[in-house]
Protein backbone atom coordinates (compact mmCIF):
# COMPACT_ATOMS: atom_id res chain seq x y z
CA UNK A 1 0.00 0.00 0.00
CA UNK A 2 1.44 3.60 -1.11
CA UNK A 3 1.16 6.22 1.10
CA UNK A 4 -0.73 9.48 -0.78
CA UNK A 5 2.16 12.12 -1.44
CA UNK A 6 0.43 14.96 0.50
CA UNK A 7 -1.22 13.41 3.73
CA UNK A 8 -4.77 15.84 5.30
CA UNK A 9 -1.73 16.72 7.69
CA UNK A 10 0.47 18.24 5.26
CA UNK A 11 -2.38 20.26 3.70
CA UNK A 12 -3.12 21.46 7.12
CA UNK A 13 0.36 22.45 7.93
CA UNK A 14 0.62 24.36 4.93
CA UNK A 15 -2.80 25.84 5.69
CA UNK A 16 -1.25 27.38 8.90
CA UNK A 17 2.35 28.35 7.56
CA UNK A 18 -0.02 30.29 4.96
CA UNK A 19 -2.60 31.79 7.05
CA UNK A 20 0.07 33.04 9.60
CA UNK A 21 2.01 34.78 6.60
CA UNK A 22 0.40 38.50 7.22
CA UNK A 23 1.45 37.93 10.98
CA UNK A 24 4.96 36.99 10.02
CA UNK A 25 5.12 39.93 7.45
CA UNK A 26 3.46 42.46 9.71
CA UNK A 27 6.34 41.42 12.72
CA UNK A 28 8.95 41.53 10.09
CA UNK A 29 8.06 44.07 7.73
CA UNK A 30 5.44 46.00 9.50
CA UNK A 31 6.48 49.16 11.32
CA UNK A 32 7.04 48.50 15.39
CA UNK A 33 5.94 51.34 17.69
CA UNK A 34 6.29 49.62 21.03
CA UNK A 35 9.04 50.89 23.43
CA UNK A 36 11.03 49.53 25.71
CA UNK A 37 12.53 51.85 27.79
CA UNK A 38 11.72 55.12 29.49
CA UNK A 39 14.19 58.36 29.58
CA UNK A 40 13.73 60.72 32.39
CA UNK A 41 15.35 63.92 32.00
CA UNK A 42 15.42 66.44 34.99
CA UNK A 43 17.14 70.00 33.76
CA UNK A 44 20.88 69.50 34.85
CA UNK A 45 21.18 66.00 35.30
CA UNK A 46 22.06 63.12 34.02
CA UNK A 47 19.12 61.02 31.85
CA UNK A 48 18.09 58.04 33.54
CA UNK A 49 16.91 55.41 31.65
CA UNK A 50 14.79 52.35 32.84
CA UNK A 51 13.22 49.34 31.28
CA UNK A 52 9.48 49.42 30.65
CA UNK A 53 9.17 45.61 31.42
CA UNK A 54 10.58 46.12 35.30
CA UNK A 55 7.44 47.60 37.42
CA UNK A 56 8.69 50.47 39.88
CA UNK A 57 8.00 53.56 41.19
CA UNK A 58 10.60 56.08 41.18
CA UNK A 59 10.81 59.81 42.67
CA UNK A 60 12.53 62.37 41.12
CA UNK A 61 13.60 65.61 42.31
CA UNK A 62 13.27 68.76 40.02
CA UNK A 63 13.12 72.31 40.11
CA UNK A 64 9.54 72.28 42.20
CA UNK A 65 9.91 69.42 44.50
CA UNK A 66 9.84 65.41 43.68
CA UNK A 67 7.63 63.97 40.98
CA UNK A 68 6.21 60.59 40.97
CA UNK A 69 6.33 58.46 37.80
CA UNK A 70 5.06 54.65 37.93
CA UNK A 71 6.49 51.96 35.17
CA UNK A 72 3.71 49.16 35.26
CA UNK A 73 3.27 46.76 32.35
CA UNK A 74 5.35 48.16 29.70
CA UNK A 75 4.06 51.75 29.87
CA UNK A 76 4.72 54.58 32.18
CA UNK A 77 3.05 57.97 33.57
CA UNK A 78 3.58 60.82 35.95
CA UNK A 79 1.21 59.71 39.22
CA UNK A 80 1.67 62.84 41.07
CA UNK A 81 3.93 66.56 40.72
CA UNK A 82 3.97 69.63 42.74
CA UNK A 83 2.91 71.50 39.41
CA UNK A 84 -0.11 73.60 39.86
CA UNK A 85 -2.72 72.08 36.40
CA UNK A 86 -1.28 69.07 36.61
CA UNK A 87 -0.85 68.52 32.62
CA UNK A 88 1.83 65.66 32.75
CA UNK A 89 -0.24 63.51 34.93
CA UNK A 90 -3.47 64.64 32.78
CA UNK A 91 -1.19 63.20 29.86
CA UNK A 92 -1.72 59.28 31.21
CA UNK A 93 0.14 56.46 30.18
CA UNK A 94 2.96 56.46 27.70
CA UNK A 95 4.18 53.02 25.59
CA UNK A 96 5.04 53.94 22.35
CA UNK A 97 8.21 54.93 21.17
CA UNK A 98 8.48 57.71 20.89
CA UNK A 99 5.89 59.14 23.05
CA UNK A 100 6.87 62.29 25.26
CA UNK A 101 5.19 64.51 28.20
CA UNK A 102 6.49 66.85 30.76
CA UNK A 103 6.00 68.57 33.63
CA UNK A 104 7.45 71.47 32.61
CA UNK A 105 7.43 73.68 35.70
CA UNK A 106 9.47 71.09 37.41
CA UNK A 107 11.51 70.54 34.33
CA UNK A 108 11.29 66.72 34.40
CA UNK A 109 10.62 64.83 30.76
CA UNK A 110 9.51 61.50 30.32
CA UNK A 111 9.83 59.80 26.64
CA UNK A 112 9.14 56.21 25.73
CA UNK A 113 12.20 54.58 23.61
CA UNK A 114 11.80 51.80 21.70
CA UNK A 115 13.67 49.38 18.99
CA UNK A 116 11.35 50.28 15.86
CA UNK A 117 10.77 53.22 14.16
CA UNK A 118 8.22 55.38 15.80
CA UNK A 119 5.30 56.27 13.83
CA UNK A 120 5.77 60.07 14.30
CA UNK A 121 9.21 61.97 14.27
CA UNK A 122 7.90 65.00 16.09
CA UNK A 123 4.57 65.60 18.05
CA UNK A 124 3.30 69.02 17.15
CA UNK A 125 0.68 70.39 19.94
CA UNK B 1 4.45 11.11 -5.62
CA UNK B 2 7.03 11.63 -3.37
CA UNK B 3 8.63 14.52 -5.23
CA UNK B 4 5.16 16.55 -5.38
CA UNK B 5 5.32 16.39 -1.42
CA UNK B 6 9.15 17.84 -1.37
CA UNK B 7 8.36 20.61 -4.14
CA UNK B 8 5.16 21.54 -2.17
CA UNK B 9 6.99 21.67 1.20
CA UNK B 10 10.09 23.72 -0.56
CA UNK B 11 8.11 26.27 -1.98
CA UNK B 12 6.07 26.80 1.47
CA UNK B 13 10.03 27.18 2.75
CA UNK B 14 10.41 29.47 -0.03
CA UNK B 15 8.14 31.89 0.86
CA UNK B 16 8.65 31.90 4.28
CA UNK B 17 12.30 33.17 3.67
CA UNK B 18 11.11 35.32 1.65
CA UNK B 19 9.56 36.97 4.33
CA UNK B 20 11.83 36.91 6.28
CA UNK B 21 15.17 37.33 4.45
CA UNK B 22 14.99 41.30 3.84
CA UNK B 23 13.16 42.14 6.97
CA UNK B 24 13.77 45.92 6.98
CA UNK B 25 16.30 47.46 9.48
CA UNK B 26 15.54 48.69 12.68
CA UNK B 27 17.48 51.22 13.55
CA UNK B 28 17.81 55.06 11.60
CA UNK B 29 20.90 56.95 11.83
CA UNK B 30 18.96 59.70 14.14
CA UNK B 31 20.34 61.35 16.96
CA UNK B 32 17.61 62.54 19.28
CA UNK B 33 18.25 65.14 22.43
CA UNK B 34 16.33 67.23 24.71
CA UNK B 35 17.47 69.96 26.06
CA UNK B 36 15.49 72.77 28.60
CA UNK B 37 15.73 76.01 26.67
CA UNK B 38 14.10 79.08 26.24
CA UNK B 39 11.51 78.29 28.94
CA UNK B 40 10.93 75.11 27.68
CA UNK B 41 11.48 71.72 26.11
CA UNK B 42 13.53 71.81 23.12
CA UNK B 43 13.64 68.44 20.78
CA UNK B 44 16.30 68.26 18.79
CA UNK B 45 16.10 65.33 15.59
CA UNK B 46 18.91 65.54 13.70
CA UNK B 47 19.87 62.50 10.85
CA UNK B 48 22.46 61.10 9.72
CA UNK B 49 24.37 63.56 13.28
CA UNK B 50 26.86 61.30 15.16
CA UNK B 51 26.12 61.78 18.70
CA UNK B 52 29.53 64.09 19.55
CA UNK B 53 28.24 66.41 16.64
CA UNK B 54 24.63 66.26 17.84
CA UNK B 55 25.80 67.08 22.00
CA UNK B 56 28.15 69.67 20.56
CA UNK B 57 25.62 71.32 18.11
CA UNK B 58 22.95 70.80 21.03
CA UNK B 59 24.78 73.08 23.51
CA UNK B 60 25.13 75.58 21.53
CA UNK B 61 22.04 75.83 20.32
CA UNK B 62 20.88 75.46 24.44
CA UNK B 63 22.88 78.82 24.86
CA UNK B 64 21.61 80.64 22.09
CA UNK B 65 18.25 79.77 23.22
CA UNK B 66 18.71 80.99 26.49
CA UNK B 67 20.52 84.53 25.48
CA UNK B 68 17.66 84.86 22.72
CA UNK B 69 15.22 83.96 25.90
CA UNK B 70 16.90 86.47 28.05
CA UNK B 71 17.25 89.51 25.52
CA UNK B 72 13.38 89.04 24.78
CA UNK B 73 11.67 88.48 28.12
CA UNK B 74 9.22 90.90 28.58
CA UNK B 75 8.89 90.30 32.72
CA UNK B 76 13.17 89.58 33.77
CA UNK B 77 15.24 92.61 33.44
CA UNK B 78 16.96 92.83 29.95
CA UNK B 79 17.04 94.58 27.09
CA UNK B 80 12.97 94.32 26.47
CA UNK B 81 12.57 95.55 29.62
CA UNK B 82 14.44 98.25 29.30
CA UNK B 83 12.50 99.70 25.46
CA UNK B 84 9.11 98.93 27.25
CA UNK B 85 10.64 100.99 30.53
CA UNK B 86 11.71 103.72 27.54
CA UNK B 87 8.29 103.40 25.61
CA UNK B 88 6.03 103.61 28.83
CA UNK B 89 8.33 106.59 31.07
CA UNK B 90 5.26 109.60 30.53
CA UNK B 91 8.52 111.83 31.56
CA UNK B 92 10.19 111.28 28.19
CA UNK B 93 8.46 113.30 26.03
CA UNK B 94 10.30 111.66 22.70
CA UNK B 95 9.50 108.22 23.88
CA UNK B 96 12.26 106.91 21.83
CA UNK B 97 14.58 104.04 21.94
CA UNK B 98 16.95 103.00 19.45
CA UNK B 99 17.69 99.24 19.11
CA UNK B 100 19.80 97.02 16.71
CA UNK B 101 19.08 96.66 12.98
CA UNK B 102 18.88 92.98 14.08
CA UNK B 103 16.01 94.03 16.83
CA UNK B 104 14.14 96.51 14.61
CA UNK B 105 13.77 94.09 11.82
CA UNK B 106 12.15 91.55 14.45
CA UNK B 107 9.74 94.30 16.10
CA UNK B 108 9.35 95.31 12.84
CA UNK B 109 8.27 91.63 11.59
CA UNK B 110 5.84 91.46 14.61
CA UNK B 111 4.22 94.60 13.81
CA UNK B 112 4.14 93.96 10.13
CA UNK B 113 2.37 90.26 11.00
CA UNK B 114 -0.29 92.28 13.27
CA UNK B 115 -1.38 94.57 11.46
CA UNK B 116 -2.06 91.62 8.69
CA UNK B 117 -4.33 90.05 11.37
CA UNK B 118 -6.50 92.49 12.35
CA UNK B 119 -4.25 93.20 15.54
CA UNK B 120 -5.88 89.78 16.70
CA UNK B 121 -1.95 88.36 17.11
CA UNK B 122 -0.89 91.80 18.76
CA UNK B 123 2.75 91.90 20.54
CA UNK B 124 1.82 95.08 22.95
CA UNK B 125 -0.79 92.94 24.93
CA UNK B 126 1.66 92.87 27.43
CA UNK B 127 0.06 93.93 30.39
CA UNK B 128 -3.34 92.38 29.31
CA UNK B 129 -1.44 88.43 29.86
CA UNK B 130 0.06 89.74 33.05
CA UNK B 131 -3.16 90.39 34.31
CA UNK B 132 -4.28 86.95 33.50
CA UNK B 133 -0.98 85.96 35.11
CA UNK B 134 0.06 83.74 31.85
CA UNK B 135 3.42 85.50 32.25
CA UNK B 136 4.45 83.28 34.61
CA UNK B 137 5.63 79.57 34.89
CA UNK B 138 2.39 79.28 37.17
CA UNK B 139 -0.83 81.06 36.03
CA UNK B 140 -3.44 82.73 38.61
CA UNK B 141 -5.92 80.57 40.09
CA UNK B 142 -8.70 83.04 39.21
CA UNK B 143 -9.94 85.37 36.34
CA UNK B 144 -9.04 89.18 37.13
CA UNK B 145 -12.27 90.97 37.37
CA UNK B 146 -14.45 92.57 34.33
CA UNK B 147 -13.66 95.92 35.67
CA UNK B 148 -9.43 94.93 35.73
CA UNK B 149 -9.93 93.67 32.48
CA UNK B 150 -11.79 96.71 31.69
CA UNK B 151 -9.21 98.83 32.78
CA UNK B 152 -6.42 97.23 31.45
CA UNK B 153 -8.19 97.12 28.06
CA UNK B 154 -8.29 100.92 27.94
CA UNK B 155 -4.74 101.41 28.80
CA UNK B 156 -3.55 99.73 25.94
CA UNK B 157 -1.72 101.26 23.07
CA UNK B 158 -2.65 100.91 19.42
CA UNK B 159 -0.56 99.52 16.79
CA UNK B 160 -0.45 103.05 14.60
CA UNK B 161 0.96 104.68 18.09
CA UNK B 162 4.23 103.14 16.92
CA UNK B 163 6.75 103.66 14.28
CA UNK B 164 10.24 102.50 13.76
CA UNK B 165 13.01 104.21 11.81
CA UNK B 166 16.67 104.31 11.58
CA UNK B 167 16.55 101.46 14.14
CA UNK B 168 14.45 103.89 16.43
CA UNK B 169 11.20 102.66 18.02
CA UNK B 170 9.20 105.32 18.66
CA UNK B 171 5.81 105.88 20.86
CA UNK B 172 3.33 107.94 19.02
CA UNK B 173 0.87 107.45 21.70
CA UNK B 174 0.19 108.46 25.17
CA UNK B 175 -0.78 105.54 26.32
CA UNK B 176 3.03 102.82 28.04
CA UNK B 177 3.71 100.29 25.65
CA UNK B 178 4.84 96.86 26.68
CA UNK B 179 5.98 94.54 24.01
CA UNK B 180 5.49 90.62 24.96
CA UNK B 181 6.34 88.76 21.82
CA UNK B 182 5.20 85.59 23.34
CA UNK B 183 2.71 84.84 20.18
CA UNK B 184 5.55 85.18 17.97
CA UNK B 185 9.33 84.52 19.77
CA UNK B 186 9.30 81.36 19.59
CA UNK B 187 8.79 81.01 15.44
CA UNK B 188 11.67 83.35 15.50
CA UNK B 189 14.25 81.14 17.95
CA UNK B 190 13.37 78.10 15.71
CA UNK B 191 13.87 79.76 12.91
CA UNK B 192 17.33 80.71 13.62
CA UNK B 193 17.97 77.72 14.92
CA UNK B 194 16.92 76.19 11.58
CA UNK B 195 19.99 78.27 10.42
CA UNK B 196 22.57 77.74 12.68
CA UNK B 197 21.79 74.02 11.85
CA UNK B 198 22.43 74.58 8.29
CA UNK B 199 25.34 76.91 8.78
CA UNK B 200 26.60 74.02 11.01
CA UNK B 201 26.32 71.61 7.97
CA UNK B 202 22.95 69.82 9.09
CA UNK B 203 20.55 69.71 6.28
CA UNK B 204 18.07 67.28 7.52
CA UNK B 205 16.51 68.12 10.96
CA UNK B 206 13.40 69.05 13.42
CA UNK B 207 13.64 71.92 15.82
CA UNK B 208 10.76 70.94 18.07
CA UNK B 209 10.60 73.87 20.76
CA UNK B 210 7.82 73.44 23.47
CA UNK B 211 5.51 71.62 20.66
CA UNK B 212 5.59 73.83 17.68
CA UNK B 213 8.34 72.65 15.08
CA UNK B 214 10.09 73.53 11.80
CA UNK B 215 11.20 70.61 9.74
CA UNK B 216 13.62 71.08 6.91
CA UNK B 217 15.06 68.24 4.30
CA UNK B 218 13.96 64.49 5.21
CA UNK B 219 14.89 61.36 7.45
CA UNK B 220 16.72 59.67 4.54
CA UNK B 221 15.04 57.69 1.70
CA UNK B 222 11.49 59.23 3.62
CA UNK B 223 9.64 61.94 4.56
CA UNK B 224 9.80 63.74 8.26
CA UNK B 225 6.10 62.82 9.72
CA UNK B 226 4.61 65.19 12.12
CA UNK B 227 1.84 64.02 14.84
CA UNK B 228 -0.94 66.57 15.44
CA UNK B 229 -1.78 65.88 18.87
CA UNK B 230 -5.73 65.45 19.90
CA UNK B 231 -7.04 68.58 21.70
CA UNK B 232 -9.37 66.93 23.57
CA UNK B 233 -7.81 63.15 24.18
CA UNK B 234 -4.66 61.62 24.41
CA UNK B 235 -2.52 61.10 21.44
CA UNK B 236 -2.36 62.41 18.02
CA UNK B 237 -5.74 63.48 15.50
CA UNK B 238 -3.77 63.76 11.94
CA UNK B 239 -0.38 63.66 10.57
CA UNK B 240 1.29 64.62 7.67
CA UNK B 241 5.07 64.72 6.40
CA UNK B 242 7.30 67.67 5.80
CA UNK B 243 7.81 69.14 2.69
CA UNK B 244 11.16 69.82 2.85
CA UNK B 245 10.86 72.90 4.82
CA UNK B 246 8.00 73.86 7.10
CA UNK B 247 6.87 74.88 10.45
CA UNK B 248 4.16 73.14 12.25
CA UNK B 249 2.65 75.33 14.48
CA UNK B 250 -0.76 74.60 16.48
CA UNK B 251 -2.29 76.82 19.43
CA UNK B 252 -4.58 75.25 21.41
CA UNK B 253 -7.15 75.76 24.16
CA UNK B 254 -5.32 73.01 26.72
CA UNK B 255 -2.13 74.38 26.51
CA UNK B 256 -1.50 76.69 29.18
CA UNK B 257 -4.76 77.13 31.28
CA UNK B 258 -6.27 77.19 34.56
CA UNK B 259 -9.59 76.23 36.12
CA UNK B 260 -11.89 78.27 38.51
CA UNK B 261 -15.32 77.52 39.60
CA UNK B 262 -15.72 74.73 36.60
CA UNK B 263 -14.79 77.08 33.76
CA UNK B 264 -11.47 76.56 32.63
CA UNK B 265 -9.40 79.88 31.41
CA UNK B 266 -6.57 79.38 28.35
CA UNK B 267 -4.09 81.48 27.60
CA UNK B 268 -5.19 82.94 23.91
CA UNK B 269 -6.79 86.26 25.32
CA UNK B 270 -8.60 88.00 22.54
CA UNK B 271 -7.23 91.91 22.63
CA UNK B 272 -11.06 92.60 21.89
CA UNK B 273 -12.84 91.51 24.65
CA UNK B 274 -9.82 90.82 27.29
CA UNK B 275 -11.16 87.60 27.95
CA UNK B 276 -9.57 84.07 26.25
CA UNK B 277 -10.63 83.66 22.86
CA UNK B 278 -13.44 80.83 22.88
CA UNK B 279 -15.07 79.29 19.74
CA UNK B 280 -12.55 76.46 18.84
CA UNK B 281 -10.27 73.83 20.42
CA UNK B 282 -6.95 74.51 18.45
CA UNK B 283 -5.24 75.75 15.07
CA UNK B 284 -2.72 74.25 13.22
CA UNK B 285 -0.78 76.17 10.68
CA UNK B 286 1.93 74.97 8.24
CA UNK B 287 3.89 77.75 6.46
CA UNK B 288 7.60 78.01 5.75
CA UNK B 289 8.31 80.42 8.04
CA UNK B 290 8.47 79.88 11.94
CA UNK B 291 7.50 83.24 13.10
CA UNK B 292 4.78 83.48 10.60
CA UNK B 293 3.61 80.49 11.39
CA UNK B 294 3.32 81.18 14.97
CA UNK B 295 1.65 84.52 14.88
CA UNK B 296 -0.92 83.05 12.66
CA UNK B 297 -1.84 80.20 15.11
CA UNK B 298 -2.44 82.60 17.22
CA UNK B 299 -4.64 85.05 15.61
CA UNK B 300 -6.61 82.52 13.67
CA UNK B 301 -7.52 80.81 16.67
CA UNK B 302 -8.82 84.38 18.13
CA UNK B 303 -10.74 84.58 15.31
CA UNK B 304 -12.25 82.10 15.72
CA UNK B 305 -14.67 79.90 13.02
CA UNK B 306 -16.22 82.58 11.44
CA UNK B 307 -13.54 85.06 10.63
CA UNK B 308 -10.28 82.94 10.28
CA UNK B 309 -10.75 82.01 5.90
CA UNK B 310 -9.82 85.90 6.20
CA UNK B 311 -7.59 86.49 8.74
CA UNK B 312 -5.58 83.50 7.18
CA UNK B 313 -5.86 85.36 3.53
CA UNK B 314 -4.80 88.70 4.82
CA UNK B 315 -1.45 86.86 7.03
CA UNK B 316 -0.66 85.03 3.22
CA UNK B 317 -1.23 81.59 4.89
CA UNK B 318 -3.11 79.03 3.02
CA UNK B 319 -2.38 75.76 4.84
CA UNK B 320 -4.66 75.36 7.56
CA UNK B 321 -6.56 73.45 10.40
CA UNK B 322 -9.37 73.99 12.78
CA UNK B 323 -10.88 71.76 15.44
CA UNK B 324 -13.82 72.67 17.18
CA UNK B 325 -15.32 71.86 20.53
CA UNK B 326 -17.12 69.07 19.02
CA UNK B 327 -13.30 67.48 17.11
CA UNK B 328 -14.98 68.64 13.62
CA UNK B 329 -12.52 69.77 11.43
CA UNK B 330 -12.28 73.18 8.74
CA UNK B 331 -9.64 72.71 6.58
CA UNK B 332 -7.90 74.52 3.58
CA UNK B 333 -8.35 72.32 0.27
CA UNK B 334 -4.29 72.67 0.32
CA UNK B 335 -4.01 70.94 3.56
CA UNK B 336 -6.92 68.68 3.68
CA UNK B 337 -4.94 67.22 0.54
CA UNK B 338 -2.04 66.41 2.78
CA UNK B 339 -3.51 65.55 6.53
CA UNK B 340 -4.03 61.88 7.18
CA UNK B 341 -6.46 61.34 10.52
CA UNK B 342 -4.91 58.73 13.19
CA UNK B 343 -8.72 59.49 14.75
CA UNK B 344 -11.21 56.53 14.41
CA UNK B 345 -14.27 57.17 13.91
CA UNK B 346 -12.43 59.71 10.97
CA UNK B 347 -14.09 63.31 12.12
CA UNK B 348 -16.25 65.34 10.02
CA UNK B 349 -14.46 67.46 7.54
CA UNK B 350 -15.59 70.58 6.40
CA UNK B 351 -13.13 72.27 3.42
CA UNK B 352 -13.10 76.18 3.97
CA UNK B 353 -11.84 77.61 1.09
CA UNK B 354 -9.90 81.14 1.23
CA UNK B 355 -11.66 84.27 -0.10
Amino acid sequence: MTRPAITTLDILLIAIAIAALPLAYQQLWGPNYRGTEVDILVTGQENQRHSLLRNQTLTVNGKLGDSVIRIKNGKAAFIDSPCSNKQCIHSGWLDRNGDTTACLPNRITLSVIGNGIARYDSVNF
Amino acid sequence: MQYRRTSALLALLFICILVTACSKTQDEPIYRNQIFAFGTIVELTLFNTNDETGDRLSSEIRLMMEEFHHHWHAWQNGPLTELNNALSDTKNKAKQYSVSTEDAKLINQALTLAKASDALFNPTLGKLIALWGFHKDEPNTAPPSAQQIADTLNSLPSLEDISIGNNTISNNGDKPIHFDFGGFAKGVIIDRTIRFLRQSGVENAIVNAGGDLRAIGSAGNRPWRIGIRHPRDLGVFASLTIDNDEAVFTSGDYERYFEHNGQRYHHIIDPRSGYPANTIASVTVVHNDGATADAAATALFIAGKQHWPRIAKSMGIEHVMIIDKENKVEITAKLAQRMEYEVTPPPNIEIRHLP
